[in-house]
């Protein structure tokens, strides 16, 4: 293998690999609609810092507290640039140590991530800052989180869904009890619950009579759970409402 | 066996959501009919006003407040 060759290995493995495991375990996709785009300079630069510093926090972990390990970074540049036999023999022969070290530190990265998250949401981190905050709008926007007082609070959510279907509108009104994203981090289907259906406009004359005759403009629907693709939603409106547990 | 499933649930990822929209006590308002339905009627009844009511059912009582700092 050339040098180049080596060295892309090298920096996938040594930075890449840490730092993108680090961002994905902080932001699943539940969160964010962040997915690594090879063109987006700025996506692989975070991903790159994320690493290196992952990477020199498990240097001086290992340096300073392993009694025989020592990771010699020394040996990069000569990887990096042209590769001989002497430096090559020398990571044959700690392969794997070398092997063992980069799990550990993958797997760190990804605890890393993962405690880093849990904390930005315990303590509501990413409403008071906006670089912790996560690029997944419908989080925000679907649970209503920001206007929490207490912990002891709940928000309930309560949606009017304005939907077209051939030539009708419909406005479906219930609470919302779940939503589903797609690979890509965009909303794909709302679930509704304790849903009332009302016609808005009628264009279609077989179906409006159905309705006038049996004077059904508005009426419930009977299901537990109403699943709407988001893509047929035309707009909709959220009412917030804040649910505390009385004593007593 | 608690710890061993949230290691699991931590390393492998867990089929069910980490951040549900729905909170335990939403989820105990909606389960019990009597409760939704006032809830509902509360709805239906006063919808532009900035209104608390209390719900009660066999699973406790919830105060509930609509949302005003908009």
């Amino acid at each position: 293998m050339s040098g180049i060759t080596y060295g892309v290995a090298l920096i996938i493995l040594f930075f890449i690999l840490p730092g993108g495991l680090f961002r994905k375990a902080y932001s699943p996709i539940h969160l964010s609609n962040y997915h690594l785009r090879a063109s987006n300079f700025a996506e692989i630069a975070t991903t790159l810092g994320f690493g290196m510093v992952i990477q020199c926090l498990g240097i001086l972990m290992i340096n300073k507290y392993h009694p025989s390990l020592y990771v010699d970074f020394r040996l990069l540049p000569k990887l990096l640039s042209s590769p001989d036999e002497v430096v090559l023999s020398k990571v044959q022969k700690h392969l794997i140590p070398i092997f063992s070290y980069n799990a550990c530190l993958l797997l760190f990265s990804y605890v890393m991530g993962s405690l880093l998250q849990r904390l930005v949401l315990s303590f509501r981190l990413d409403e008071r800052f906006l670089v912790l905050k996560f690029d997944n709008a419908f989080h925000y926007v679907f649970s209503g989180k920001m206007f929490l007082k207490k912990d002891t609070e709940e928000i309930l959510t309560y949606m009017n869904v304005c939907v077209k279907i051939d030539n009708d509108f419909f406005v479906y009104s219930g609470f919302l009890l779940d939503y589903q994203l797609n690979k890509d981090g965009h909303c794909e289907l709302i679930e509704l619950g304790k849903v009332k259906r009302k016609v808005i406009d009628k264009h279609n004359t077989e179906f409006s009579h159905i309705l006038k005759k049996n004077q059904h403009h508005e009426y419930n629907l009977f299901c537990d759970k109403l699943f709407i693709p988001y893509n047929q939603i035309l707009n909709f409106g959220i009412t917030y409402f804040r649910v505390q547990r009385v004593n007593g | 066996m608690a710890l061993l499933k949230n290691i699991m649930a931590f390393l492998f990822g867990s089929a069910e959501s980490d951040y549900p929209v729905l909170g335990k006590n939403s989820k105990l308002i909606l389960s019990d009919a009597n409760m939704a339905e006032q809830l509902l009627s509360a709805i239906d009844r006063d919808r532009n006003s900035e209104n608390i009511i209390t719900i009660s059912g066999t699973k406790g009582s919830f105060r509930v407040e609509r949302v005003s700092e908009i």
